[in-house]
């Protein structure tokens, strides 16, 4: 009697939120699962015809979409390596303590919570060759970039745009995380004659390498989605050099009117997107249990 | 000596980090001629003009915006929230579904949202949802649910179970340990979780870009419309900018001490 009360109890608690993910994801994804076998544009997208495989085939051959799921993929690897290497020093610089540290970590959460749409504004701005901050000083020095000119001055001025923002998430993770470590571990090492170098390299870092992981994983998954900034300032120009998968579906989607080709990549990347990132599921499913 | 090299080496980190922000909070205050004379420079008399442009300009509807802004972050804290604690509980505490359900809710916050973003955008017309705010609310669950269940379970976890037990001997169903037990002591957990979401809410841009236009706009689109056309009013729109972001600075501030466990899905305890 009772299991069976606490059975129902169970059932009808997960109920809603199952529920809502069905109304607001599983079913999108089914209806554009739908799409991707029909021959839909924007203005016709309920009385359609079945066109089998085609959409696929078109995904499969155009160029420019694979080139952007590449180019997510190579964008999202770079932010994580350099926000991780810079975000670990500069927690390692705030453990090792400084009058004012704690406004300092306060004034080090603002990029966290501050729009990415108002982060890709502000660098549109600040690199504006005629009014911008960035191009003024770079002038004096002598030297003239045209930040958004070629395909590599734009994919480093998103990567910096992304630094920039995100590092500080980076940081604030391995930042508490360097203030839960046990002192007597770091002591020890110091006391047995090890520079702070050493400590960090041999005993601190090893110690601390699930946590990297995991700030590492979410800055991934994150990357991949990579849109506001992009829209902001390049647009995903020059040509679709920066056409992030998030950029370019939704440059084709309303520009180009073909729903079937798109939602079939839709699909595309969520499998793709969904397999690449399953071991990231189990890594923090796997944290939580311990 | 040196704690004071390390206090200035945090001061030029912070410095360039925040300066985005910083610059168009001195953008704001820049009268247009002082933006655009030519070249960027230092100096200038600050003016209210841009806040006065947007504050009371009937080309750009500040108030709209922002109401709606509110009501779409609000309105999800309260669906999320509603929908999440009872979840989060039973996933704790009763281990429903166990590691499969976890990770099964994982997955929507994982996935790219533009992978919803093209049926999102034609079902949201073909129900008569476009351009309001409802599309927002139903948009924006697959992010917040999984992030709340992740992070309240962690809390939940945290507590202890020995009051919940007696409970539960006394005869209370589980319902009733959830409301009157577990709630209270999870208020922590709960203001974190439903601030977070609210900027979480308050900051999205690409659904808002996609599935309103103007009725049912935010203030990050309202203010990105800003930009496109000829020409960009830089000064209104770096006020507008400003605007947005403060009451997002104020809550963050609010739930720092939560910041590492939210932004780690209850991974990282911090």
């Amino acid at each position: 009697m009772r299991g069976d009360r606490l059975r129902l109890y169970s059932k009808l608690s997960i109920a809603p939120a199952i529920a809502a993910l069905c109304l607001s994801a599983l079913y999108p994804f089914l209806f554009s699962l739908r799409l991707s076998f029909t021959d839909a544009t924007t203005y016709n997208f309920t009385d359609v015809k079945w066109v089998g495989l085609r959409n696929y085939l078109y995904v499969a051959r155009d160029p420019g979409l694979l080139y952007s799921l590449f180019f997510t993929l190579f964008f999202a690897c770079v932010v994580v390596i350099i926000e991780l290497v810079l975000g670990y020093a500069i927690a390692l610089l705030f453990d090792r303590g400084f009058p004012g540290r704690q406004i300092m970590v306060t004034l080090m959460l603002v990029p966290i919570v501050v729009a990415p749409m108002v982060y890709g504004l502000s660098f549109r701005l600040m690199l504006n060759s005629f009014i911008g901050i960035i191009p003024y000083y770079l002038d004096r020095m002598g030297i003239t970039v045209d930040f958004f000119g070629s395909t590599w001055s734009s994919i480093a001025t998103l990567v910096v745009i992304d630094v920039v923002q995100w590092t500080s998430f980076v940081f604030i993770i391995l930042y508490s995380a360097l203030q839960n470590f046990p002192p007597e571990l770091r002591e020890a090492a110091l006391v047995d004659g090890a520079s702070w170098l050493e400590a960090v390299r041999y005993v601190v870092t090893p110690v601390l390498k699930p946590t990297l992981w995991i700030a590492g994983i979410l800055r991934f998954v994150d990357a991949l989605k990579v849109f506001d900034t992009v829209f902001m300032t390049t647009g995903g120009g020059p040509g679709n050099a920066t056409s992030s998968l998030s950029i370019e579906l939704y440059n084709r989607t309303f520009n180009q009117f073909r729903l079937g080709e798109m939602a079939a990549f839709s699909v595309v990347v969520l499998l793709v997107v969904s397999l690449l990132l399953k071991p990231t599921s189990d890594r923090l499913e796997a944290s939580y249990r311990d | 000596m040196t704690k004071w090299l390390r206090l200035l080496a945090a001061l030029v980190i912070v410095l360039v980090l925040d300066f985005p922000l910083l610059f168009l909070l001195m953008t704001s205050f820049k009268s247009d001629v002082d933006i655009s004379a030519g070249q960027f420079r230092w100096a200038f008399r600050p003016v209210l003009d841009n806040y006065r442009h947007i504050f009371a300009n009937p080309a750009f509807p500040l108030w709209h915006y922002l109401g709606n802004s509110f009501v779409v972050a609000s309105g999800s804290v309260a669906l999320t929230l509603a929908l999440s604690i009872p979840a989060a509980y039973s996933m704790a505490r009763l281990r429903v579904g166990g590691a499969g359900l976890s990770s099964w809710f994982l997955s929507f916050r994982i996935l790219p949202p533009i992978v919803f973003a093209l049926p999102m955008f034609l079902l949201v017309r073909f129900y008569g949802l476009a351009d309001s705010v409802w599309s927002l609310l139903i948009a924006y669950l697959p992010a917040n649910i999984p992030f709340a269940i992740w992070v309240l379970r962690s809390f939940v976890r945290e507590l202890p179970v020995d009051i919940e037990e007696a409970a539960a001997v006394d005869g209370a169903s589980p319902a009733r340990v959830l409301v009157s037990i577990v709630l209270p002591l999870l208020r922590p957990g709960i203001v974190a979780v439903g601030i977070l979401t609210f900027i979480f809410s308050w900051n999205e841009f690409l659904y808002a870009l996609m599935l309103t236009l103007q009725r049912g706009a935010t203030m990050t689109v309202g203010t990105a419309r800003f930009v496109t056309g000829y020409s960009i009013l830089w000064g209104p729109i770096s006020a507008a900018a400003v605007v947005a972001a403060i009451p997002m600075l104020t809550l963050g501030f609010l739930v720092q001490r939560f910041l590492v466990r939210g932004l780690t899905l209850g991974a990282v305890k911090g």
